[in-house]
C-alpha cells in the first residue's frame, strides 16, 4: 500500500502531537508528516511539499483554518489536496462554513483512531472519484 | 444545609470525561464518587480550568496530582514525559478543552447550549479550588487502575 | 498604586496565595485573573465591604476576591461595548502558596504586577480573538 504523506496544521504543539499519534494508531501506512503552526505556514509548506492529506485546526493566529482552505482552493497546485478540519465543535453553521470554504471533511475532538481512519478513507475515496 | 444539584447538570460532564479518556487517553478510569466540596476538601497540583457562559454558566476544573498529570499527558501525546514541564501544562489545558467541548456537545443535544472561554492551567502544589459561595460546588472523583485519583470540580448555575 | 513589573517573576509568584480567575467568551475568548497575598486579600476585601473581615472567614474572602475579578472583567466588558460583546462565566478561586495560572503556549497574555502601599498584587489577561 502506498504510504500517506500528512500535514498537520494547528497552533497547539500538543494538538499536533495528538493528531500525529492518532494517525499512527490507525494502522495506515504513514509516510512523511509535516507540521505547521498556522494557516500561512501551512500554505507555504503545502506548496513546497504537497501532502496527500491535510488536518487543520480552526482558530489559529496569522491565518485561521478556514482562510487557509479558501487560499488553498485558489492555488492551482493546492486546490485538489484534501483538507480535513479538526474541531472541538461541529454545529450546522460551522460545517457549512467549512464545506463552502472547500474543506473535504471535519473531525470533532475527541476522536478515536477508528474515526480518523474512517474519515481518511471517506475523503480519499471521494477525491478518487 | 443540603443543596441539591441536578444530576442532569452533572451527568454530561461525567460522560465527557469518560469519552475523552476512552478515545484519547489510554488510562483506565472509574468514577469513584460525587460530593459537595464542603464535604470533601481536596488539594491538587495541576488543574485545567475552563469558564462556561450562556444559559448554563460556571466553571469546570479537572485537577490532578503532579505525577498523574505527567502520565495523562504522556498517554495523550503518545510519548513518555518524565518531567513536569510546559508540555504537560499545555496537555492538561487540552484535556480540559476537550472535556468542556464534549460536554458542550452533549448539552446541545439536550437543548441547552453554552460557550466555553479559554483553557487555563493552574500550577501549584496542593492548591484548592472553589467558586462563589452561593453556587453549589460539586466534586466528582475518578480513580485510575493504579489507584491514583483526580477530580472534576464543577460550579454551575442555570439562568432562567 | 504603581505598576512595578510586567513579566513573570517567579519570586513574586511565591508570595501570592489567593487568585480569582474569570473566563469570558464572545467576540473575544479569554480569562482574567487577579492574585493577592493573604494579608492583602484581607485588606482588599475589608475595604470592599467597608468592614474588617475575619482572616479565617475563607468564604467571605473568596467571595470578595471573586467580586474583584468580576468588577475588572465587567468594566472591560463595558469599555468594549460597541466594538465587541463578551459573556462572563463565574469566578474560580484558587488558594495555595506559589501557584501560577498558565495558558497555552502562543496565547497572547498580559501579566502586570502592581504595588499598593507595601503590597504587591497581579492582574493577568489572556485572550484569543474569535475569527
Amino acid at each position: 500500500m502506498v504510504s500517506l504523506d500528512i500535514m498537520v496544521v494547528d497552533d497547539s504543539m500538543v494538538m499536533r502531537k495528538i493528531v500525529v499519534k492518532t494517525l499512527k494508531e490507525t494502522g495506515l501506512e504513514i509516510g512523511q508528516v509535516n507540521e505547521a503552526k498556522n494557516g500561512k505556514e501551512g500554505l507555504e509548506k503545502m506548496k513546497s511539499n504537497p501532502p496527500d492529506i491535510v488536518f487543520c485546526d480552526w482558530n489559529m493566529p496569522e491565518m485561521n483554518g478556514i482562510d487557509m482552505v479558501k487560499a488553498a482552493r485558489e492555488e492551482f497546485k493546492l486546490k485538489d489536496i484534501p483538507i480535513v478540519m479538526v474541531t472541538t465543535e461541529a454545529n450546522i453553521d460551522k460545517i457549512k462554513e467549512a464545506r463552502d470554504a472547500g474543506a473535504n471533511g471535519y473531525v470533532t475532538k475527541p476522536f478515536t483512531a477508528e474515526k480518523m481512519k474512517e474519515k481518511i478513507s471517506q475523503v480519499l475515496k471521494r477525491i478518487k472519484k | 444545609m443540603a443543596i441539591s444539584v441536578s444530576k442532569d447538570l452533572i451527568a454530561p460532564f461525567v460522560d465527557a470525561v469518560s469519552n475523552v479518556f476512552n478515545t484519547m487517553i489510554d488510562i483506565q478510569i472509574e468514577k469513584q464518587g460525587a460530593y459537595l466540596l464542603e464535604e470533601h476538601k481536596v488539594q491538587y497540583d495541576v488543574s485545567g480550568v475552563m469558564g462556561i457562559t450562556g444559559k448554563l454558566s460556571g466553571t469546570i476544573a479537572v485537577s490532578f496530582p503532579k505525577k498523574l498529570s505527567c502520565q495523562v499527558v504522556s498517554a495523550l501525546l503518545g510519548e513518555k514525559l518524565e518531567t513536569f514541564d510546559e508540555t504537560v501544562v499545555d496537555g492538561i489545558g487540552e484535556v480540559v478543552n476537550m472535556i468542556s467541548g464534549d460536554a458542550k456537545r452533549l448539552f446541545e443535544n439536550n437543548g441547552m447550549g453554552f460557550e466555553i472561554s479559554l483553557p487555563a492551567v493552574v500550577v501549584g502544589s496542593n492548591h484548592k479550588i472553589s467558586s462563589k459561595s452561593n453556587v453549589p460546588h460539586v466534586l466528582i472523583v475518578f480513580q485510575t487502575g493504579d489507584g491514583d485519583e483526580f477530580a472534576v470540580q464543577l460550579a454551575l448555575q442555570v439562568e432562567y | 498604586m504603581t505598576k512595578v513589573g510586567n513579566y513573570l517573576d517567579k519570586s513574586v509568584l511565591k508570595k501570592f496565595t489567593i487568585s480569582a480567575m474569570l473566563g469570558f467568551s464572545g467576540g473575544i475568548n479569554g480569562n482574567s485573573a487577579v492574585s493577592f497575598t493573604k494579608e492583602h486579600s484581607i485588606a482588599v476585601v475589608s475595604s470592599l465591604l467597608q468592614e474588617m473581615v475575619d482572616p479565617n472567614n475563607e468564604e467571605v474572602i473568596n467571595d470578595g476576591v471573586g467580586e474583584m475579578v468580576n468588577m475588572i472583567v465587567g468594566m472591560a466588558k463595558t469599555l468594549m461595548a460597541g466594538k465587541t460583546d463578551i459573556n462572563i462565566a463565574l469566578p474560580i478561586i484558587i488558594m495555595g502558596d506559589g501557584h501560577a495560572i498558565c495558558v497555552r503556549e502562543g496565547t497572547p497574555q498580559v501579566f502586570l504586577i502592581y504595588k499598593a502601599d507595601e503590597h504587591l498584587f497581579s492582574i493577568q489577561l489572556a485572550f484569543k480573538i474569535e475569527s
